[in-house]
């Protein structure tokens, strides 16, 4: 809300005090200011001059060829006016060379239609006065040549532009900001004057009834006439910029002048568009419509709010007028009103409806119905007492107010012990008088008190006010929180054990940094064309079905159920901005729907081993309903590397591109260096991953449990993403079963250092191709007269000539060491026999 | 006794010739031509029998002798043999230094973010705080209703939520989850922090529809606001590295009264005012304040008998005050420019 300093003056005191201070003030106190906007003064160099003479221009039917004097000298200055109210004898604002108006227009000397103007006479909107701008500003007559203006019209102020939090609904005006200001700077808070003189004589006010099936509403209203929509006088125009509003006429500029200073919204309908049947406030029909104000249409619903002329005509909303009684040229009595509806019905209007007005904003935070009676005769006298300004002296209040209401609800009273103000607040020394003064300065009644209680009744402007909590705050707030002493704190050893995820994923993200991946944070959302890409449909588990209502944007509209689809826009930006070669990780979520897994997991056990189980484990005592949510939110870390691996270089020759062996050394790294033991890798089966390589691609397994996948990714799929030059290759991994699994943590140490030297023996065998590594290994693993052979690597892989059909060769160095004794080569060629004839026996594998 | 001086001068001889350019070669062979088990030496022991006896005994010191020197020649040949060598490897012309290196061998990096977060657990750890996770799309209770937003509380105007389609469940909209989570279902003392990410229907250069939040909530007897200014303080100091100045301006906060804000003094500026702090010397640093019964009440905790705060601030604005980066936006969507700047090393330092 925009707050003037120069209005908020005039319910207390801050002249003498600094706008930095009061600026800082209201953030203290919870009206936390936002912004500040300084109006400045009336530009230098302008200054009064009078009108000598004022003829027609020779050269132009609309300028006028005038003759000022902006001094006590008798030399005139000409200056041509295209002003239509211009007259000899005039005082005027006139802005003299040199001088630079608002909009950072400098006055230089010039020539009209071919006469020579020195200067120019301004009208209000020129000096931002205000919106003026059909004539020129008169001065009064007794003003002095020379003066400056900005000593006779004193525009100068500072706006606060004050972000009012929900609770606070008394804040949204200037009374209510006031109250606060004075409660906490000790300045006495002077209110406008209540409505003058006895209403009981006149006429009783108009007709209204409360048709509503809302428990909670209030309508007041009262007639005035003898007015027009007369342009409002400077001050009043003043005012309604400064609250960020267009000044429209005096009638309407007096309703924002109301609301604005009472936060209470209030209207004027035209009374010559009215028929005498009176207001009727009802709940709207199905299918009504509302003109509104703004010149839509609004179609209604049952549980929409309307003002009625009579029983039919719809005249107004809480959340905006109607077009048809609005106030115009031809006005010349209207009905003010003052009222109040129930917030929650106003906010369901306004929702759905999609209008957002001020008063729909105040009504929605909760108007204060006890004040309706005394705003409305604001309204009313204020209307009258500025139309005695502008000189229309026929107009006057011409009704009783009526106030029609449903029973309103009644003043919280609230009880506060002061010595639980003290602990909580960390006030020891705060004193019960304090707290009743403050309490008492923001509007509360003392009813009662004992040594340590106090009871309050609460004002109705603070409805928000209803537990000894909420005035234990306002102690605190008017004291000011910042006033509070520290306690150092204490450290209290709760005893309790961090869950082992915690540490896990921390470790996970180090491993992956130290194997020179990037860390990346994406934004979960995509949508079923990243998935079509990827070849999934329907039928499968990776497609995503947690879907948003309300996306930012319908094409990214569901939460991700792979890490893939965002790691590869990731890489797509990077291409893109010609970074090619990205080598990205995300430790990210996904989301699965665990009914749609459980009914189709397509025969994929890291599906189902996904449907089985928890959403997290980052999380104490958490209950068996938390733990198994529709819908399963998993921790994965999702790794792409982006081609070419290594570009050409002044040292190697050719780029060398991605393949499935770079993405599992990765992995593999990335797995052992986060202390993951025992994780194997097999071809990934022929449904399920449409998205990857068939033939270069693996699931990852830790024990039984299928923990990701890796490797290249489909050709189909590199074609729909563009992506096949230097194509990328993937992995993701699921830690949080890696974790449920109880895999990491563990350290296998070998205790002493080596004893005796190693013997080391190297044999390439030739073995069928189908024989996998992986089978070689298990083969030599199940050895059994195996005595020293300690270790075992694969150093060459060949395919080719000198070879049988069919059979590939393999070269392997086998590590003998014995703990007990320097072993004899007679010992280790022993061994090597029986190994050699224990492989060829097991997998065919031939000593070449 | 003549060959064996005719030998003794050759060998000098011989010596001298091969010091003058010593090379591997020449040396082997003079080690196989004279120390060699057919060599000159070996021959000259040979020719033992065909001396008198009684010479034998001072040709025997003598032929030793020349063996000794032998020996010692072939020593001073491979010392001068291995300083050639030495000598001839630094014959070479100067590499160009200055050439790039594997430009493929590039660093990891964390996240900004991330960097952030560990920070701030690494101090929470040290003042006994436990860390705690939660879940990204949360139920109406946790996320709101056990939090004090009760279904038409205007506070839900505060978060634009995203719903789910079935509209049960909701990405949460701040990490005050896990104050539930953590909550419910145990008995005080409590003291946890979490982090994560939370989401809100909002998308500009500030806001973006994901960011991440730090949640701290301490509960047990006694606790007030002089505690939780204590431990922000102290928060803030450690993690600026110098004693900073905070302001505590009062706010609301549904699940929180007395609620209120926390500033620091600018880290940039020092209070004076920069673009960074917006000209007003203070960064919003996040929300505070004491549990609100109400919450307690939802997770059964006795109001009267505990006491607790709360606090949440936003990691994503801290990092980007640390590191100077201006659009919120730009740390989500992967780009290896930015991110790949923070490698895995000690924090900065203020």
């Amino acid at each position: 809300m925009r707050v003037s300093l120069k209005w908020l003056n005039h319910y207390c005191a801050l002249e003498n005090i600094k706008w930095e201070d009061v600026r800082d003030t209201l953030t203290e106190l919870g009206l936390e200011v936002e912004g500040v906007e300084h109006l400045e003064p009336v530009a230098a160099k302008v200054v009064v001059a009078e009108v000598m003479t004022c003829e027609q221009h020779p050269n132009a039917d609309k300028l006028r060829l005038c003759q000022v004097k902006t001094d006590a000298s008798e030399t005139w200055t000409q200056v041509v006016c295209g002003a239509p109210n211009v007259r000899a004898g005039m005082k005027v604002a006139f802005a003299g060379l040199g001088a630079v108006l608002p909009g950072d227009f400098k006055i230089k000397k010039t020539k009209i239609r071919g006469i020579e103007s020195t200067g120019m006479i301004c009208s209000q909107q020129e000096l931002r006065i205000s919106d003026e701008h059909d004539g020129i500003l008169e001065l009064p007559a007794s003003a002095v040549p020379g003066t400056p203006v900005a000593e006779l019209v004193d525009i100068a102020d500072t706006v606060f532009d004050i972000g009012i939090t929900p609770n606070r609904a008394d804040c949204l005006g200037m009374i209510g900001v006031a109250r606060d200001l004075a409660a906490r700077m000790e300045l006495e808070l002077s209110l406008p004057a209540e409505a003058q003189g006895d209403l009981a004589s006149l006429p009783s006010g108009p007709l209204v009834e409360l048709r509503t099936a809302s428990a909670s509403a209030r309508f007041c209203a009262v007639q005035v006439e003898g007015v027009q929509a007369l342009s409002s006088p400077a001050w009043l125009q003043q005012r309604v910029l400064a609250a960020g509003m267009r000044p429209i006429n005096v009638i309407v500029d007096a309703t924002n002048f109301v609301m604005m200073e009472q936060g209470h919204p209030v209207h004027a309908y035209d009374a010559g568009k009215l028929t005498d049947e009176g207001f009727v406030v009802r709940d709207a029909l199905e299918g009504e419509s509302l003109e509104a104000l703004d010149g839509h249409k609004y179609t209604l619903g049952r549980n929409d709010l309307v003002v009625c002329n009579g029983a039919s005509q719809i005249v107004g909303s809480p959340l905006m007028g109607g077009e048809m009684t609005q106030v115009g040229p031809t006005t010349q009595s209207i009905v003010c009103e003052a009222a109040h509806f129930d917030p929650l019905v106003v906010r369901k209007m306004s929702k759905r409806l999609a209008l957002r007005s001020e008063a729909s904003h105040r009504f929605e935070r909760g108007v204060d119905e006890y004040a309706c009676q005394r705003v409305v005769k604001r309204l009313a006298t204020l209307i009258v007492q500025v139309m005695h300004e502008l000189g229309v002296h026929g107009a006057r209040i011409a009704s009783q107010v009526t106030d029609i209401h449903r029973q309103p609800k009644s003043l919280a009273r609230i009880g506060l012990r002061v010595e639980r103000a003290r602990k909580l607040l960390h006030l020891p020394q705060l004193k019960k008088a304090e707290c009743i003064a403050i309490l008492e300065r923001l509007g509360c009644t003392k009813l009662d008190e004992t040594d340590e209680r106090i009871l309050i009744e609460v004002p109705s402007y603070r409805a928000d006010l209803t537990r000894e909590i909420d005035l234990i705050e306002e102690v605190g707030r008017i004291y000011g929180l910042d006033r509070i002493r520290y306690i150092a704190p204490q450290t209290v050893y709760t005893g309790e054990k961090e869950s082992c995820y915690v540490p896990f994923v921390d470790v996970v993200r180090s491993a992956a940094t130290s194997a020179a991946l990037v860390e990346t944070i994406l934004v979960p959302f995509v949508g079923t064309t990243e998935y079509a890409a990827l070849g999934l449909d329907s039928s499968s588990p990776f497609m995503p079905t947690i879907e948003l209502e309300n996306p930012i944007q319908a094409q990214a509209a569901k939460m991700p159920s792979l890490l893939l689809p965002l790691l590869l826009k990731a890489v797509d930006h990077n291409r893109r901005k010609g970074q090619p070669g990205a080598r990205l990780f995300e430790i990210g979520k996904t989301y699965m729907s665990r009914a749609q897994l459980n009914a189709d997991a397509m025969g994929l056990s890291y599906i189902a081993d996904l449907a089985q189980g928890d959403s997290f484990c980052g999380l104490p005592n958490t209950s068996p309903a938390v733990r198994q949510r529709p819908v399963v939110e998993r921790r994965k870390l999702g790794i792409v590397l982006d081609g070419p691996a290594q570009e050409k270089t002044w040292q190697s020759r050719a780029s060398i591109d991605l393949d499935f062996f770079t993405i599992k050394a990765k992995v593999a790294q990335v797995l052992a260096s986060a202390g993951v033991e025992g994780f194997r890798f097999r071809l990934v089966p022929e449904k399920g991953y449409p998205f990857l390589h068939p033939k270069a691609a693996a699931e990852i397994l830790v024990g039984e449990k299928v923990i990701g996948f890796l490797g290249e990714l489909h050709p189909q799929t590199l074609l729909n993403l563009g992506l096949r030059q230097h194509p990328p290759v993937v992995a993701e991994i699921d830690l949080d079963t890696i974790c449920s699994q109880g895999n990491v943590g563990k350290l296998n140490v070998q205790p002493k250092l080596r004893q005796f030297p190693p013997l080391v023996r190297d044999f390439a065998f030739s073995v069928p191709q189908q024989v996998s590594y992986a089978d070689f290994v298990s083969a030599i693993d199940a050895f059994k007269k195996k005595k020293n052979l300690k270790s075992y690597r694969l150093f060459d892989l060949y395919l080719g000539e000198g070879l049988a059909p069919g059979q590939k060769s393999l070269a392997w160095k086998f590590v003998f060491e014995s703990d007990e004794k320097t072993l004899t080569d007679k010992e280790v060629d022993k061994e090597s026999r029986h190994l050699l004839a224990h492989l060829e026996a097991a997998i065919d594998a031939k000593q070449r | 006794m003549e060959k064996l001086n005719k030998l003794a001068i050759e060998l000098e001889q011989t010596s001298e010739s091969l010091k003058l350019q010593p090379d591997p070669a020449a040396v082997e062979a003079f080690r196989i031509e004279w120390l060699g088990k057919k060599g000159k030496i070996a021959g000259l022991y040979a020719t033992m029998k065909e001396i008198d006896a009684a010479d034998r005994r001072e040709a025997g010191q003598r032929m030793n002798r020349l063996k000794q020197n032998a020996e010692s020649v072939l020593e001073q040949l491979e010392q001068l043999c291995v300083q050639s060598q030495v000598q001839q490897s630094l014959q070479r012309e100067p590499l160009d230094v200055t050439l790039p290196v594997a430009e493929h061998m590039q660093l990891g990096s964390h996240h900004p973010v991330s960097l952030m977060r560990r920070r701030v657990f690494e101090i929470f750890h040290r003042l006994g705080y436990v860390v705690y996770d939660g879940p990204d799309i949360e139920d109406d209770f946790y996320n709101f209703e056990a939090l004090n937003i009760g279904k038409d509380h205007p506070a839900r105007d505060m978060a634009d939520t995203f719903f789910l389609r079935s509209h049960e469940y909701v990405l949460r909209t701040h990490t005050s989850n896990t104050q539930i989570h953590g909550m419910l279902g145990r008995t005080p003392p409590i003291k946890m922090i979490s982090a994560g990410r939370c989401f809100r229907v909002d998308n500009d250069a500030t806001h973006s529809p994901m960011f991440h939040q730090v949640e701290c909530l301490a509960v047990d007897r006694g606790l007030s606001v002089g505690h939780m200014k204590g431990l922000i303080e102290t928060f803030l100091s450690e993690l600026f590295g110098s004693r900073v100045k905070t302001r505590f301006r009062s706010s609301f906060f549904p699940f929180v009264e007395p609620g209120a804000e926390v500033d620091c003094e600018c880290v940039l500026c020092g209070g004076a005012g920069c673009r960074v702090c917006g000209h007003s010397g203070w960064i919003e640093i996040g929300g505070c304040g004491m549990v609100d019964p109400n919450v307690f009440e939802a997770v059964q905790i006795d109001s009267e008998e505990y006491s607790g705060f709360a606090f949440g601030f936003g990691i994503d604005r801290m990092a980007m005050l640390a590191f100077g980066l201006p659009d919120l936006r730009d740390l989500f969507v992967g780009d290896t420019r930015l991110l790949s700047q923070f490698p895995d090393q000690p924090y900065f330092s203020h």
